[in-house]
This record gives structure tokens, C-alpha cells and sequence, in this order.
């Protein structure tokens, strides 16, 4: 493909282009025909076209990916000067952010945290687009300018429950942490850019490759860059040390917010993630001399402390809203092992398959998990787990949605979370050497702490249908929140008895979207393995210029 | 190689030493006579009125992100200008397409009543 684009690149990627548009819009609409409104009214308006406007882009992206992507087939089309996917990864990837997107903005119909509606729909629906940008980034440049427009909006959709001072503190809190890691993580892409001349993610990982001593060892700047990359991501993925943000953020933020955060935007670094940890610097990811261990090592204890801390930390908390943000923080752990998988699992294309399929399910669950939170707060204005008690008695209905859905979080059979975990650790298991035994223990570790997350998912079980309700009943739910409810917990149900339909669907993503560098050899096995590699470039020290080839 | 880097490290302890040393000369030599006239904000002039934790206004904000606005405009258009001969009719499509969000974020200021001094 050559670089350059052309009016089919538009053409493709006219969804995120009428999205922005339909942000500029909703913008319009609320200072023009809808400034008459009271706040309850335009609320219901404005979520209602964006909604419609989500739901046009899913349909044009579908449209799209049936029309032009379904007949190319093999590796997706790069687009826009080949710093953006435009293939199955992109369309796939965009109709699942959108459909969060509804689900969210559901949620947001549900109760008036703020007045700023016009602000509120058109910040949703351009955190929208910079996730789909995200996703679909293959250039550093791009990578980074996107991840800032989705967190910048998100700092602001933080801060939008004006009444509640909690609020703007989240926002404020938020958004220091945030800017200090993109500091850092710009940092560390420069880094990268400085040792290889290149932004491109695929053209990196070639370069890294094609270097004459891949790996880590004895590159001080290549360790510093991904010490820096790594906090970036683990901001966003809300890793332990990184994480202190997120309790704070997730509990002041409206709860539709919160589970923005935590489902669309986890989604979108986690699969950026993947792209510059297994894609870029696949190369450094494993150990190459005992002085180095490579990104494995490190991302490893990141993971272990995550899950573990995550896990740990929710067991002591009341709060719904807050609860939820540990076990986000746990799942965010979880999460990493499969991240490494990628870099170093033999079957680096299942690997992925399989966390993109956790990463659904867990988004799915969690939106379904707040909109508990939402109604809470639109009838009590509080969210303690308490105010659930006696819910199972009222709304049985609820109560067995809710019971799917924290079944599916610890990963109990007839749900897809049981699947989720499932196919991420096995695959995590796919690994040869001496990486064998730190998978092994990760893996021990991920289970032992499925089963401390049992205990408090089941203290919110407990208290829907064993205790007695002490406070004023809760009204009946309406549209808004029993439909992402439903959707949830109906998923959720769903691919527990057919989860090879998301997974082949993610395979096929995986497959074609995700460009893997060529992995590390250990000095033993080097002779055999490159045989059967293909080519690569002739004189690595030339690779930056415009000519480099393309696999 | 590190032969080199002994002139930085030079440089550094001097520029340190040059920072330090009036600090620190001050802090032996000077008479220390402290009286209520001297800590002042201003010994001479207009007294003070007040501490400095006042607040104002909002808006002064909003006219210097408003300001802000505009100046990137201008950055972006004046190196566009200069070299539009090479960029051609798709150039001017991309920049028309930026100065209307410029201008739609205008308007939203301007229905907002931001650009009203209360």
C-alpha cells in the first residue's frame, strides 16, 4: 500500500467524521431550538439524537465494514498516510465502543446530574471518537494525540455533577494524574522514536527487530522508554502503582461517567496497549540476558500487584460506586497477563483474541454494574451496597440480572466471564522457557484471586436477596437503566453458552489488525527460529528511510 | 569520552556555587534589623489593601482561553499561508473546515454569554 491517502480513506472513515460533526451538532441544537427546555426535557432530547447519531454511525460502520473491508482479505488496509487502520480492526473495534457508547448514554438519561447537556452529549460523543481514533491508531503521533483528546474530554465528563463538590474534586484529581503520565509517556514515545527514527508501530517493531542485538540488554534508553510507556498505560488501564486516581474518580464522577471510564476508555488503551507493547517493542518483550528481563518482567509484577491490591482492596469497601472501581482495578490485572501472553505466548494472535474477549465481556458487565449505581443515585442519592438490601424481594427481575452479572465478574460457568478468564489464562500458558514459570505463577495468582473477589461480588448478592430493606423502596427503574441492565446481564448470559462466536469474531480481528514484530530469540534457539522467519530488512541502519520495506 | 563530561560537571558545580554563594554570603554578612515598615510588600508607594488571596473575576478567564483560541488560529494560519502555494486546493478545504470549528466554538462562547462583561 503507499502511503498517501485518498477519497476512499474518507469514505472509511466517515463514521468518526459524522460523529464529530453530530458533537458539533448536539452543541447547536442545545443553544438553538432546545435553550427553551427545562433541563429534564432537553436532557431526554439531546440523549435521545445522540443515541440516534451513535446508532447511524454503527449502521454506516457496519455498512462499511460489509461493503469495502469484507473483501479484502489478510492483513487490514492501512489509511490516511498508514497512521490508521482501516480494516476489521477498526470496524469491529468502532461498533463495540459505540454500542458502550449507547449503553452509556442510556445511563445518562437517567437522572439531571448537571444542566450543561449540550456540553455533556456532544464530550460524550468525542470521547467516543478519540477511542475509535485510538483503537484504529497506527503511529505514535496519532496514538498520543488521541489517548489525550479522550482522557481531556474525560476529565471534564468527571467534573460535570455540578452540585456535588466530590465531583469537580474527582475531576481535579483526575486530571493531574493524568496529565503528569501523558508527560511521561510522551517522553517514553520519544525515546522510542529516537533509537528507531520512526514513528510508525509496525515499522518500529521491524526496525527493532532487524537491529543487530534485539532485546533489552545493555539499551539504558530503550528501559527508560518503556518504564515511561508503561506508566502511561498504566494510568489508563489503572495499574497499581498508578491507580490511586481511580477510586477517587470513579466514585465523584456521575455514575454513567464512571462507567464510561471504566469500559470505553480501559478498552481503547488496553487495545493500544497491545499494539505498542506486543506490536512496537514485541522485540524487548522477553528476557535476553540475565541482566535484562525485559518488559515481561516488569509488567508482570505490575499485574501481580494489581490483582491482588484490587481485589484486596475492595473487600473493605460500602460504597457501590467505589466498589466497583477496585474490582475494575483488579480486572484491569487480569487483564495484564493477558497483555503479556501477547508479547510472549507462541500463539501471540489467539492471545490477543482471547483478552479482546475478556475486555468485552468485562466492559459489558461493568456498564451493567453502574447502571445499579445510577438508579441508586437518581432514587437515594447515595450508593452504598446497602441501599440494596431487599431488592431481590421487589424487583426479582433485577435481582437475577444482577446475579448473572457478578457471576460473570468472579467466573462462574454458565456466564462468559467463566470463558473470558478461561481462554485468556490458558493462552497465557502458551509459553515456552523460562517465561513458563512466571506465567505459571501469574496464573496461580489470577485464580487465587478470583476466588477472594467472590467474596465481595457475593456481599452484593447477599444483600439483594438475604436482607431486609430499611430504607424508602426504590421507584421502578424505567428504560434507561433496565436497558443496559438487560443488555449486560443478557450478553453476559449469551456468550456463556456460545462463546466461540465472540471469540472467532476477535480471532479475526486479532489476526488481520494486529501487526506483531518479529518475537525474541534466547541465544539457544536463535539458529532454528530465524530460519523460518521471513526476510527482514538487509541493513537495519537504513530501515528509517522512506523505502523501508512492508511485509 | 568521559574526559568530556568533566567540563559539564564543572560547569554545574560552578553555576550551582554561583547561585549559592550571594544566597549564603547574605545570609552571614547582613545586619538583621527587622521592623514591620520593612516587610512590606512595597516599602515605598501606595499601601496595601487587603491580603493577595482576593478573588476575581471569572471572566478574565474565559477572555484569555477565548484569547487563546485565536492566537493558535493564527499560528496555524500564517505558516498555511506562506507555503499555500505547495499545498494546493485541499489545503484551503482543510483549513476552511478548521476556522469553522474555530468559528462554531466562537458562537457557542458568544450564546453562552461569555463575551458579556457583567
Amino acid at each position: 500500500m503507499a502511503a498517501g491517502f485518498s477519497l476512499q480513506d474518507f469514505i472509511l472513515f466517515s463514521p468518526v467524521i459524522l460523529l464529530t460533526g453530530w458533537g458539533l451538532l448536539t452543541l447547536i441544537l442545545d443553544l438553538t431550538v432546545l435553550s427553551r427546555l427545562s433541563d429534564t426535557d432537553r436532557n431526554r432530547a439531546l440523549g435521545l439524537w445522540t443515541i440516534a447519531g451513535l446508532v447511524s454511525s454503527v449502521v454506516l460502520c457496519q455498512f462499511l465494514a460489509f461493503e469495502y473491508v469484507g473483501n479484502v482479505s489478510g492483513q487490514d488496509t492501512l489509511i490516511f498516510f498508514d497512521t490508521l487502520n482501516g480494516g476489521v480492526l477498526y470496524t469491529q473495534f468502532a461498533a463495540l465502543v459505540l454500542l458502550f457508547a449507547i449503553l452509556v448514554t442510556c445511563l445518562s438519561m437517567v437522572w439531571n446530574f448537571t444542566s450543561h447537556w449540550g456540553e455533556y452529549y456532544a464530550l460524550l460523543t468525542w470521547s467516543a471518537v478519540s477511542m475509535i481514533v485510538l483503537i484504529a491508531s497506527e503511529d505514535l503521533i496519532t496514538l498520543f494525540l488521541s489517548l489525550e483528546t479522550m482522557t481531556i474530554c474525560l476529565y471534564l465528563l468527571t467534573a460535570m455533577e455540578k452540585s456535588k463538590k466530590r465531583s469537580a474534586e474527582a475531576g481535579l484529581k483526575y486530571f493531574v494524574y493524568g496529565s503528569v503520565s501523558s508527560a511521561l509517556f510522551l517522553f517514553g514515545l520519544s525515546l522510542v522514536y529516537g533509537q528507531t527514527g520512526s514513528t510508525g508501530i509496525d515499522m518500529i517493531g521491524q526496525i527493532l527487530s532487524g537491529a543487530e542485538r534485539p532485546g533489552l540488554s545493555g539499551n539504558v534508553a530503550g528501559g527508560v522508554a518503556v518504564l515511561m510507556i508503561m506508566v502511561g498505560f498504566g494510568f489508563k488501564v489503572s495499574a497499581v502503582p498508578f491507580h490511586q486516581w481511580a477510586p477517587d474518580a470513579y466514585e465523584g464522577a456521575p455514575a454513567p461517567v464512571a462507567a464510561w471510564l471504566a469500559s470505553g476508555s480501559k478498552l481503547a488503551s488496553l487495545v493500544a496497549m497491545v499494539k505498542v507493547m506486543g506490536g512496537a517493542l514485541g522485540t524487548w518483550s522477553a528476557t535476553t540476558s540475565p541482566t535484562s528481563p525485559g518488559w515481561v518482567g516488569l509488567l508482570a509484577l505490575i499485574s501481580a500487584a494489581t490483582m491482588t491490591y484490587g481485589n484486596f482492596a475492595a473487600l473493605g469497601q460500602t460504597n457501590l460506586k467505589r466498589l466497583l472501581a477496585y474490582s475494575s482495578i483488579a480486572h484491569a490485572g487480569y487483564m495484564l497477563v493477558g497483555v503479556i501472553a501477547v508479547g510472549i505466548s507462541t500463539r501471540r494472535e489467539e492471545a490477543a483474541a482471547a483478552l479482546f474477549f475478556y475486555l468485552v465481556i468485562y466492559g459489558l458487565t461493568t456498564i451493567a454494574g453502574f447502571a445499579l449505581a445510577s438508579w441508586l443515585d437518581r432514587d437515594r442519592g447515595t450508593e452504598d451496597v446497602d441501599d440494596l438490601n431487599g431488592l431481590g424481594r421487589r424487583h426479582p427481575y433485577v435481582g437475577v440480572a444482577v446475579c448473572v452479572l457478578m457471576l460473570s465478574m468472579i467466573g462462574i460457568p454458565p456466564t462468559a466471564g467463566f470463558f473470558g478468564k478461561l481462554y485468556m489464562f490458558m493462552e497465557a500458558l502458551n509459553v515456552g522457557g523460562q517465561d513458563k514459570v512466571t506465567m505459571i505463577g501469574l496464573v496461580a495468582l489470577g485464580l487465587f484471586n478470583s476466588v477472594v473477589s467472590a467474596f465481595y461480588y457475593v456481599r452484593i448478592l447477599k444483600a439483594i436477596f438475604l436482607r431486609e430493606s430499611d430504607r424508602k423502596p426504590l421507584q421502578n427503574m424505567g428504560p434507561e437503566v433496565s436497558l443496559p441492565l438487560a443488555v449486560g446481564a443478557g450478553l453476559a448470559l449469551f456468550f456463556g453458552f456460545q462463546p466461540a462466536s465472540l471469540l472467532e469474531d476477535m480471532e479475526v480481528v486479532s489476526r488481520s489488525g494486529l501487526r506483531f514484530a518479529e518475537r525474541p530469540i534466547a541465544s539457544e534457539e536463535r539458529g532454528v527460529v530465524r530460519t523460518i522467519l521471513p526476510a527482514r530488512t538487509e541493513n537495519p541502519e537504513a530501515a528509517p528511510a522512506a523505502e523501508a520495506p512492508k511485509p | 569520552m568521559v574526559y568530556n563530561y568533566i567540563f559539564i560537571g564543572l560547569l554545574i558545580l560552578v553555576a550551582a556555587a554561583f547561585a549559592a554563594g550571594p544566597l549564603v554570603a547574605v545570609a552571614l554578612l547582613s545586619p538583621k534589623k527587622r521592623s514591620a515598615t520593612k516587610s512590606e510588600t512595597y516599602e515605598c508607594g501606595v499601601l496595601t489593601v487587603g491580603d493577595s488571596w482576593v478573588k476575581f473575576r471569572m471572566q478574565y478567564y474565559l477572555y484569555a482561553i477565548l484569547f487563546v483560541l485565536f492566537d493558535v488560529e493564527t499560528v496555524f494560519l500564517y505558516p498555511w499561508a506562506v507555503s499555500y502555494g505547495g499545498l494546493g486546493f485541499f489545503a484551503l478545504i482543510e483549513m476552511i473546515i478548521f476556522v469553522v470549528m474555530l468559528l462554531v466554538g466562537l458562537a457557542y462562547a458568544w450564546a453562552r454569554g461569555a463575551l458579556r462583561w457583567l
